[in-house]
């Protein structure tokens, strides 16, 4: 018993999420089968996960997958690159800074969804309207913390690097590039959230495929479960993407502490 | 600064000189970028003036939609869900993020869900909040709670974990009781956190006011945005996102105005260690 209440002891986070998350299933479960009996209302797990196997078996889960998947990395990297090349233009110079930097705080704070029925109009109801809302989702995030992280350089260390007869170009790479590195990489974790956002609300607004299109169709056609799977996937994609940014961040930063 | 013998004048090279040109000759550009276009035949077929709007024209539609009185009805919803959906936020948010942050086995228990749900896109949840709620204002208002309701536990967990420990102990040793501490102490030193929450809260309840009222709304900033994109009208699309990136920078605003008035010390003692950072 004491062997017992020490491996818990010392996993005592694991272990209550653990029981946290199968009591909370298990409840949830009970009340879909014996309380409330109207699947427009409640489903539980169960269906989700039949609902889950039907939509995979049909083939049409992984088709609504690959459309938002590869409209999230087409626009996802062009906006990273786009936003990190803007951000170190900026940061390095204060001309370009002044000059864009109306701009850029304006559509920073805008909702540029709203953007997303207009583009469709201009682009069509295919992939690449999508792919522009993607992008513009995802662009500003990254360029505002890279450009924060180009100015927040330590002057300190580029004076010594300075003193000791550093180039411009190896102060940039030695200096600036590493410590605004981490921050760059908060931006590209921020963007993600938006740029999944962007992705999912723009095929709301008209779509062919994807896994906005399968939430908006499934719940009007009061297939609740259906449109659990979806939110479902896009919690598990984005969680996904999170921790693998987080781990990067890790391996390319790892003297910066990182920060909850 | 050192360069003084440049021969451009000193306040023309200003931040802010150099914006508000930026803005102008922008403004203009576009204007004149939109005329040219949607008047040369080369561009006729892209039907230009169907998704975009020149600065004049986003104007006018300002100037129609504000005499009509539709601007203000469907601002007039939009704040009704935003207020609602906000204040609810705070009320179940502020609580949870105390209850998270002072009692382990609680946060233990609540963590995977709070997690797991703030890296869902809870925007995805809009269509299935409207089949559930129907038409009207509480779905959008559900809407923007879900939305807010995260950034605001989680900051609160974070400010009441970092509270300064010698300030609850200094209480303490003087005979303080736990209301004193809570009042006293922890509340006033973890506000800048929570309003710091309640500014990151503002940009999502926007979006998930804007995303609900597509699914069925009757009025709304939302709704008004999608019947004017569906009528191939870009002016209004234009007018609603002006609309909201103003409310969005006031509440901004008012936040930062409030947490100066609920902390004093908080921007003082940062300016400080600002300064302090730099001359070390």
């Amino acid at each position: 018993m004491s062997a017992n209440s020490s491996i818990y002891r010392a996993h005592e986070k694991n272990w209550d999420a653990a029981i946290s998350v199968i009591l909370g299933l298990m409840i949830w479960e009970i009340v879909d089968a014996f309380l409330v009996d109207n699947p427009l209302v409640l489903v539980g797990p169960g269906r989700i996960a039949e609902a889950f196997f039907d939509l995979l078996a049909r083939g049409e889960l992984l088709r609504h997958i690959y459309a938002t998947f590869v409209e999230f990395i087409l626009g996802y990297s062009v906006g990273v690159a786009v936003g990190i090349a803007i951000g170190v233009v900026m940061g390095l110079s204060r001309t370009t800074k002044d000059i864009l930097s109306p701009w850029v705080t304006i559509s920073y704070n805008a909702p540029v969804i709203l953007l997303a029925p207009l583009f469709i109009t201009a682009l069509g109801v295919g992939i690449a309207s999508k792919i522009a809302i993607v992008f513009i989702s995802a662009v500003f995030p990254v360029l505002f913390n890279t450009y924060t992280g180009v100015t927040t350089v330590d002057g300190r260390l580029v004076e010594a690097l300075r003193a000791f007869g550093g180039s411009p170009a190896q102060i940039f790479f030695k200096v600036t590039v590493p410590s605004a590195l981490p921050l760059i990489m908060t931006g590209l974790r921020l963007s993600v959230g938006r740029a999944i956002v962007g992705a999912i609300v723009s095929e709301f607004f008209g779509a062919r495929a994807g896994i906005g299109l399968l939430i908006s169709a499934a719940s009007e056609a009061f297939k609740t479960a259906e449109a659990f799977v979806g939110v479902a996937v896009l919690a598990i994609g984005g969680y996904l993407t999170f921790e693998l940014l987080k781990y990067a961040e890790r391996k390319i930063a790892p003297w910066y502490e990182h920060r909850v | 600064m050192a360069k003084q013998e440049r021969r451009v004048p000193a306040w023309l090279r200003s931040t802010r000189t150099v914006a508000a040109c930026s803005v102008i000759v922008g403004v203009g550009l576009w204007q004149l970028g939109f005329e040219g276009l949607a008047r040369s035949p080369y561009f006729k077929a892209y039907a230009i003036d169907h998704f975009l709007a020149s600065p004049w024209q986003v104007i006018q539609s300002f100037r129609e939609l504000y005499q009509s009185g539709e601007l203000l009805r469907h601002c007039y919803f939009s704040l009704l869900e935003f207020v609602y959906g906000f204040l609810l936020a705070i009320a179940v948010g502020v609580p949870v993020g105390f209850i998270m942050a002072t009692q382990k086995k609680v946060n233990n228990y609540l963590d995977p869900w709070v997690s797991c749900l703030y890296a869902t896109p809870r925007v995805a949840l809009a269509p299935i909040i409207v089949v559930w709620f129907g038409l009207g204002i509480l779905p959008s208002s559900l809407v923007v709670f879900l939305g807010a309701v995260f950034p605001i536990i989680l900051n609160t967990y974070t400010g009441i974990k970092s509270v300064r420990q010698n300030l609850v102990e200094v209480v303490r040793a003087f005979g303080g009781s736990s209301m004193q501490v809570f009042f006293k102490v922890m509340i006033p030193d973890a506000t800048p956190a929570i309003i710091a929450g309640l500014r990151l809260a503002v940009g999502r309840a926007v979006i998930g006011v804007v995303v609900a009222e597509l699914f069925g709304a009757e009025a709304g900033l939302g709704y008004m945005v999608y019947f004017y994109s569906q009528r191939f009208q870009p002016g209004p699309v234009f007018v609603g996102i002006v609309v909201l990136v103003v409310f969005g920078v006031l509440t901004f605003i008012a936040l930062e105005k409030v947490q100066r008035w609920l902390s004093p010390w908080y921007t003082y003692q940062l300016r400080q260690q600002i300064q302090e950072s730099e001359m070390a």
